[in-house]
């Protein structure tokens, strides 16, 4: 078994993951391209008209940009508070570290609903209901368990020895986690930032205490599933992914420029 | 210091924020009032009948929230903290409301004062918005031509072969249980709960489906899990027109009421009770029975609906006649502990 | 002196945005009448309530397990490639997370249903000669709850990978060690945090789930998240709700608890550090 065949064998172990994650995803064209009331397969007849439904009418589209707004923040708001955090559980022997550790991953652990109600509660009290800084705040809570967890599992592996010479060739603690930890670390913050962004991005339950009248899109297809679901879910579904890919691909042609560039100009030098 | 000063700061800013408003806006709001519903694609509807023409007309905003959540009416009580002025409620949660003692007594001097709604929609609590139906849905193309017209044959797995889909809850299986073991629909309450278990025995393992949401329903049928099933009525209608092979059966449905109520605390009840009236409207009425076949009681809203429409309303005196009354008291009093005894029937 | 800093906006956001409400719904559910003996009482007494939590429980762990084999070779993969590579990799795994729950769950009964793909496809091939009920069994709710929860596995388990040394598996190929025993006592415990890491994610998630193994599964696969929203949303009571969270909440802190005892988070080398 020579390592080439091996990678071959992992290459195709892959590609039947991918396949498997996206393959029900493939269905979603159809059923949004479909005339029906009703997400039905195969489509009795062909027409644009959820997705001129999820354009026109605010509620979705309102609902789409809130959503992809909120999870930004939130990212932002999780990755600095779970990374710091991870350092001071992992590498600062802070006391109580795994205390601390417990209390960081509860938020995934209590059911959605309960927490849900005691946010509800006490911010009925304070009144701090229907705001968007409240409904970051709280959707951080749940997002920020994910970037810990990740972080520090990819802390616990890093050979501390790199960052402790950068400090005994004279870099401050500062400089070696900028230029040595925090490189190593960015697939896991990387990551983490992905879970958090979507923890909130398809977050209902706090949401529907938490938010009032602010109506994220999951709400709005919650309020959907009720009732009658139409094809609008899968249209709205079909553009983030479409979305998605199209980022996916500026970033790559910009990241593959920037290559050329740094190697014309190695070349030129 | 610094808090108050924030907080007068902030006053300012609102001052100034309605003082742009004022310019802007041809006519000031001085109430908006909030009002809870079930939101989702319904939500347009009621803006263009309802909402917008409310406000033009008195001036009162109105700003709709969405879901209905008899927990959070319940959180908003408890921490004096009331969101809603007006929001809407079924049957057993109304019960559940008022024995809690959650809900502000209707005025109907405001809201009804020529006394033209029947009884039965003026409630000391709350006001009937509309009426909907648990009926029996089939696929019209697996029997050979042949249709279910009742209970008996939801039942009858020889005649009607192939799986079924039911509600997971006890609340209305079981008063379809007896009803397919011949208890007439007037006998129902209070229910024979050892009888009606016994009859779900024999169905249980042909349903293939147990639902949880509203939107399953005419999806399980659509998607053939299902041949038969329990569906709300409104569903069926626009997806027979579509050409779908499914129908509906009144015989047997549970016909259940729908309301609007004022909860305990709410800041604007006057104004809420205003914009209750506007559901006296039949015109209006009329317009939304385009959108939705949930018929309230507004007068002469039966009269005014086109006949072909009126045909497949829950309160279309042809199909009154077949179904039963739906027993929200009972059901407030019983679902716990009956809830408990299904659950574990069905994990058994 | 960095690392009380370092935790302070953690601790202070939690505090208030989780701990207080906590505590508070916990002082509500509890307080009524009966107190907390109502709680105790309604867990003993109630006939679902211990059922349903051993089904969760079974439940969340043979999707972890599932996730954790199904995963471990692909982020293997990914993160053996080159760095400019594994972006387009790690995206096209995460691409499914971009539609909701909700409508990942709904697209599996197009593949399973009765007249759905796979007993189209079975029937076709001869295989089968009526429609199979494949909807609403276990192999239903694992499809959709794997398809929902792989990604977490393979992506907490490349950021792990990404940064191992990789010469130490070369040093170890170099002195003779054969590939599988290279993988066996080099490769696979240095990836142990990843592992315990995933594990533990992927397990407490499987724990909350609801919506997929209502839409999928059949009532022996209604977990203890759909009994507690049964409790509040339909039956009006907080204290068993809360009860039920407590007990989740307990048994997860002790699994948690367990599973790190039994992989020590230092001397994860076997004191090769």
């Amino acid at each position: 078994m020579s390592p080439r065949v091996v990678r071959i064998a992992l290459a195709l172990w892959f590609c039947a993951v991918v396949f498997f994650l996206l393959f029900p995803l493939v269905f979603l064209i159809p059923l949004s391209f479909n005339e029906s009331e009703i997400l039905s397969f195969p489509p009795s007849a062909w027409s644009l008209r959820w997705y001129r439904v999820l354009f026109t009418d605010a509620s979705w589209s309102g609902a789409l940009w809130l959503s992809v707004k909120i999870g930004v923040l939130v990212t932002i708001l999780s990755v600095a508070i779970g990374t710091a955090s991870a350092l001071a559980i992992v590498r600062h022997r802070l006391p109580g570290a795994g205390l601390l550790y417990g209390l960081a991953i509860a938020p995934l652990i209590v059911p959605g609903i309960v927490i849900a109600l005691g946010m509800f509660m006490l911010f009925a009290r304070l009144k701090w209901l229907e705001s968007l800084t409240t409904l970051v705040l709280a959707h951080t809570v749940v997002a920020v368990p994910y970037v810990i967890v990740v972080v520090s599992a990819a802390l616990r592996n890093l050979d501390e020895t790199i960052e402790r010479a950068a400090r005994v060739l004279g870099a401050g603690p500062w400089r070696s986690f900028l230029l040595v930890t925090l490189p190593a670390l960015r697939p896991a913050i990387l990551a983490g930032a992905m879970f958090a962004f979507f923890a909130s991005f398809d977050d209902l339950i706090i949401t529907l205490f938490v938010s009032g009248a602010i109506e994220t899109l999951p709400l709005r297809i919650w309020n959907d599933l009720n009732l009658r679901l139409d094809p609008t879910v899968a249209a709205a579904a079909c553009v983030m992914v479409a979305m998605s890919m199209i980022g996916l691909g500026i970033a790559e042609i910009a990241r593959s420029a920037g290559l050329r560039r740094l190697r014309t100009e190695q070349a030129d030098g | 210091m610094t808090a108050v000063t924030r907080r007068d700061m902030g006053r300012l800013a609102l001052g100034g924020a309605a003082l742009t408003a004022w310019g802007t806006s041809a006519r000031a709001q001085a109430v908006t009032i909030t009002v809870n519903g079930s939101g989702g694609s319904l939500a347009k509807s009621l803006e263009r009948i309802y909402e917008k023409p409310f406000t033009a007309e008195t001036g009162v905003g109105v700003r709709a929230t969405a879901p209905v959540s008899l927990a959070k009416l319940k959180a908003m009580v408890e921490t004096g903290n009331m969101e809603w002025d007006l929001t809407e409620m079924g049957g057993a949660d109304m019960i559940e409301a008022v024995k809690n003692n959650w809900l502000t007594e209707v005025d109907w001097s405001i809201v009804d004062p020529d006394n033209k709604l029947p009884a039965i929609a003026r409630q000391k609590y709350g006001m009937v918005t509309s009426t909907f139906s648990t009926v029996i849905a089939y696929r019209t193309d697996k029997f050979g031509g042949k249709a279910p017209k009742s209970w008996a044959d939801f039942w009858d797995v020889k005649s009607f072969p192939g799986p079924r889909a039911l509600q997971d809850s006890p609340v209305q299986n079981l008063e379809f249980a007896l009803l397919a073991d011949g208890v007439p629909a007037d006998k129902l309450y209070p229910l024979d709960v050892e009888r009606a278990f016994k009859k779900l025995d024999q169905i249980k393992r042909h349903v293939a489906a147990w639902w949880t949401t509203g939107a399953q329903q005419v999806q399980l049928l659509v998607d053939g899990e299902a041949v038969m099933g329990t569906v709300w009525n409104g569903r069926v209608p626009p997806l027979k027109k579509e050409g779908k092979p499914v129908d509906i059966v009144w015989n047997g449905g549970a016909l259940q009421l729908s309301y609007w109520a004022v909860p305990k605390g709410a800041k604007h009840p006057k104004e809420a009770m205003r914009y209750m009236k506007t559901r006296l409207d039949p015109d209006k009425g009329v317009q939304l029975l385009q959108d939705s076949p949930y018929p309230g009681f507004a007068p002469g809203l039966i009269e005014k609906v086109d006949p072909e429409l009126a045909k497949i309303l829950p309160i279309h005196p042809d199909n009154v006649a077949v179904q039963y009354s739906f027993n929200p008291e009972y059901w407030s009093e019983h679902r716990p502990k009956l809830t408990e005894r299904w659950a574990a029937w069905l994990l058994s | 002196m960095v690392a009380p800093l370092l935790a302070a906006p953690l601790l202070l956001l939690f505090a208030i945005f989780f701990v207080v409400p906590f505590v508070e719904i916990m002082r509500i559910s509890f307080s009524g009448k009966g107190g907390a003996s109502a709680g105790v009482s309604w867990l003993m007494s109630s006939p679902v309530f211990a059922v349903v939590f051993l089904n969760t429980l079974k439940l969340a762990l043979s999707v972890t397990l599932i996730c954790l084999v199904l995963g471990y070779p692909a982020a293997c993969f990914i993160a053996g490639e080159p760095a400019s590579r594994r972006g387009i990799y790690l995206a096209l795994v995460l691409l499914p997370f971009w539609t909701s729950v909700l409508v990942r769950t709904y697209t599996w009964s197009l593949v399973l249903g009765r007249e759905g793909l796979l007993n189209a496809s079975l029937i076709w091939l001869g295989i089968a000669s009526e429609p199979q009920r494949f909807m609403f069994t276990p192999l239903a709710v694992h499809l959709g709850m794997v398809q929902i929860l792989l990604p977490v596995a393979i992506l907490t388990l490349v950021g792990v990978m990404t940064e191992l040394d990789a010469g130490l598996v070369r040093a170890a190929r170099v002195l003779g060690a054969s590939p599988w025993r290279a993988f066996w006592h080099v490769y696979l415990p240095m990836t142990k945090p990843g592992i315990v890491a995933a594990a533990m994610l992927l397990f407490i998630l499987s724990l909350g789930f609801y919506i997929t193994p209502a839409l999928l599964g059949g009532p022996r696969h209604r977990t203890i998240a759909n009994l507690i929203d049964l409790q509040v949303h339909q039956m009006n009571d907080w204290t068993a709700a809360s009860a039920m969270a407590l007990v989740l909440l307990a048994t997860t802190i002790a699994a948690v608890a367990l599973l790190r005892w039994l992989v020590p988070e230092r001397n994860l080398y076997g004191g090769a550090r």
